[in-house]
């Protein structure tokens, strides 16, 4: 009986080491070269911490006409936010304005409702929707607001400097305004915003929108865009199409000098999740810092409010803002290459939004 | 003696397996929790859940809010740090509420409504717009508006691009696509009635150039007709003459791009063509430079189709907006009108053979002589009808098919 149960720990020690030794595989990084990763797997005691999703915010694109386009209704919208959130609040919450627009030599933006209006009306109502915010949420709360414009269309193209001049004068302004006294940066801080997707537009146009915002701009810029047919562990040959975008710049635009990525977390199948993962470790061996991502953009409530998100398919895109978290964070923090800067310090994810059509929803 | 040794080597190697189990749990403690950085954070966000401001002083909030900067490479901590001192001096200073900040002024009106191309089809309107809210993965080329029922509906038609399982890489790797998304009177959005139908057979992203009732009439770029009853929420079976045409102007629209005559690099999206009285055709086609998606063009040819086709004129313009593809959406008399891909509307006159409207930001267009091809002129509603006439698009029959589904 003694030998048995002895027998039976060295076993159970045994199967303990076995468990904690790491297993190698290899992984195809790029259609150039294969690079021999290694996969460690860990006992369940020394894995990489669990965090559970941030609360999620809301975060709206703009589709008012024109009769709604008012300074007072943003106003609204921010105190319909700050009424709702609870003490010790914080969070990050995008304001997608639309496609850039050009009359004469005006620059301007073209809503959802197919509205145009200039980068002036812009900054004025984002004045507007953080005064309603400040006014009206609890004196410890704290909010973000992303101001926000797409890498859309042929006056993106043709112009991307001057739109990214003119997106971060914008921001200057508005950092101005808040921290003119009375200042309002006790609870309000502002930062600019591209949805940039590599279907839309090359990389070229959108490097110079952003060198131009950030020799203009006070503040960085967060990148909730896609990284659309980059390749992931299952393909790993496929490369961003159709407009030839390579993976180091679309690392340089989401994640470069006074960018954060908040990348778009759409897909069901964890598609979009491993695309980023990816993305993060080939940049890691290429010798740079992996991606300090902020957190994960979802769609769900848009997909609720108005369809086409393939619902119920493979590929469907509407991911709840707790899965769109989730599949980024599990993917990045399996592994320390992805999951914390070259520094050792540890990449947590903080913010979860998901975008709606409904500019008074505050809650998913 | 032997049980004994063999007791001692046994409890020897225990020992060793314990001692190296701990060993390998502290190296991978170390390897797998990252080294703590004195509460920092490589990305923006605050640490924990705040205590009531109240009971902590401003330096300590704020710093919860900013923790994140310690962490960040140099380029990028400047700006935080200034943040971080912000959001203290404001806490420090007596609440600015009540005490307010003068209301910025509004900019001198720069909103204006956008005059989007439409015309009445069926019971709804085309909007000749790209515009929705569907992300980059679709392509969408237009939309119709109706209200059926007491609900606004808006159908959204172009193409998505599908995954390496169901096409990507292959011809048509943006298969047509229609998007119904459905509000109520009071403009609520209904989720559960809106949804995406793929056409019957990949030809390619699709467009709707018609609508009897709420039937929709689509077509790929080659001409392949579809129709999409909005009600039904499906694709019908019919049998539609191909390619669907219209009579706009003094001329026929045809909705194909297998326009009778071809230019080496040259993609047509559809032409529109009129006989004049001395028995010379002007033929319209629109378009833009094949593998370049970005351009834009429009071609124009005279010839005389009852003397051997012969060509008196061909010219070409090119757009200057890298705007995309061009296609004509409508007529007045001999003035066309066009729109990009990306929205940008044009206006031509055929009689002066010029463009007499251009997009903000567009450089004048000039034509260049060009050399055309007669590719064939047998299956061309064309060589049917020499003198303009309005094909009637037959009224399709309401067989219901299977949606296609491009899944494996």
């Amino acid at each position: 009986m003694r030998n048995f149960k002895y027998r039976m720990s060295n076993i159970a020690l045994m199967l303990m080491i076995i468990s904690a030794l790491p297993i190698s595989s290899t992984m195809a990084i790029d259609s150039q070269a294969t690079i021999t990763t290694t996969h460690y797997v860990y006992l369940p005691i020394v894995m990489n911490r669990y965090n559970s999703p941030p609360p999620t915010t809301i975060s709206h694109y703009i589709s008012w006409g024109q009769s709604d386009l008012t300074y007072q209704r943003f106003y609204d919208m921010g105190k319909t936010l700050g009424q709702s959130v609870p003490s010790g609040f914080w969070g990050y919450v995008i304001l997608q304005f639309g496609q850039p627009w050009k009359e004469g030599q005006v620059y301007k933006i073209r809503d959802y409702a197919y509205v145009t209006m200039t980068i002036s009306d812009v900054e004025y109502f984002t004045k507007g929707y953080l005064k309603g915010f400040y006014d009206y949420s609890p004196s410890d709360a704290f909010l973000i607001t992303v101001v926000g414009l797409t890498n859309q269309g042929s006056y993106f193209y043709n112009d991307p400097q001057g739109f990214g001049y003119a997106w971060g004068t914008m921001i200057s302004n508005i950092v101005n305004w808040i921290n003119t006294p009375p200042s309002y940066a006790g609870k309000l801080a502002i930062a600019g915003g591209i949805d940039n997707e590599l279907g839309w537009n090359n990389a070229n146009k959108s490097l110079s929108w952003k060198y131009a915002y950030i020799a203009n701009a006070s503040r960085f810029y967060l990148y909730y865009g896609n990284c659309d047919s980059c390749p992931y562990e299952d393909q790993p040959d496929w490369s961003p199409e159709p407009l030839g975008w390579t993976l180091e710049q679309v690392y340089e635009m989401s994640n470069g000098a006074s960018s954060y990525a908040l990348p778009q977390i759409y897909r069901t199948d964890r598609q979009h999740a491993e695309q980023w993962y990816y993305l993060s470790l080939y940049i890691y061996l290429q010798g740079q810092e992996p991606i300090g991502f902020m957190g994960s953009l979802t769609q769900w409530s848009a997909c609720s409010e108005v369809g086409g998100c393939s619902s119920g398919y493979p590929d469907a895109t509407d991911n709840t803002p707790g899965q769109g978290w989730e599949q980024l964070w599990g993917e990045i923090s399996s592994y320390p290459r992805t999951s914390q800067s070259r520094m050792g310090i540890p990449f947590d994810l903080p913010v979860s939004t998901d975008i709606s059509w409904n500019h008074w929803r505050v809650t998913p | 003696m032997k049980p004994n040794l063999f007791h001692g080597i046994g409890k020897l190697f225990s020992i060793m397996a314990i001692m190296l189990f701990i060993g390998l749990f502290i190296l991978l403690s170390i390897k797998s929790f990252p080294v703590s950085q004195d509460n920092t954070a490589a990305y923006p966000g605050p640490k924990e859940v705040l205590a009531t401001p109240t009971l902590i002083s401003p330096e300590s909030l704020c710093d919860q809010w900013f923790s994140y900067r310690k962490g960040l490479p140099e380029e990028k901590r400047a700006i935080v740090e200034e943040e971080y001192l912000n959001c203290v001096n404001a806490r420090k200073t007596p609440s600015p509420v009540g005490i307010e900040k003068a209301v910025p002024s509004a900019p001198p009106g720069g909103i204006n409504e956008l005059t989007l191309v439409s015309r009445p089809a069926g019971i709804g309107t085309i909007l000749e717009t790209s515009l929705s809210p569907l992300n980059s993965i679709y392509r969408i080329i237009n939309q119709w508006h109706g209200d059926i029922d007491g609900m606004q509906i808006v159908v959204y038609a172009g193409g998505r691009r599908s995954d390496a399982e169901s096409g990507y890489g292959s011809e048509q790797p943006w298969p047509g696509i229609v998007v119904v998304a459905v509000k109520d009177s009071k403009g609520n959005y209904i989720g559960e009635k809106g949804g995406e139908f793929w056409t019957p057979q990949n030809a390619g992203p699709v467009r709707i150039v018609d609508a009897i009732g709420n039937q929709l009439m689509l077509v790929a770029q080659d001409g392949t007709p579809f129709v999409f009853d909005v009600t039904a929420r499906q694709f019908l079976a019919e049998k539609m003459t191909s390619p669907i045409s219209r009579s706009i102007g003094t001329g026929t629209l045809v909705e194909s791009g297998n326009a009778p005559y071809s230019l080496a690099g040259f993609d047509s999206m559809n032409y529109w063509y009129y006989d004049n009285q001395d028995l010379s055709r002007i033929l319209v086609m629109a378009g833009g430079e094949a593998n370049n998606p970005k351009s834009g063009m429009l071609v124009i040819a005279v010839s005389f189709p009852l003397k051997n086709s012969e060509f008196i004129q061909a010219l070409a313009f090119n757009t200057t907006m890298s705007d995309g593809y061009l296609r004509i959406v409508n007529a007045d008399g001999e003035k066309l009108t066009l729109v990009s891909a990306d929205d940008l509307v044009y206006e031509f006159d055929v009689a002066s053979m010029q463009f007499t409207s251009l997009p903000s930001g567009s450089s004048v267009i000039t034509g260049k002589p060009i050399k055309l091809e007669i590719i064939s002129t047998q299956s061309s509603p064309m060589s049917s009808s020499p003198t303009p006439g309005f094909t009637m698009t037959p009224r399709p029959t309401r067989t219901l098919l299977p949606t296609y589904n491009p899944y494996p």
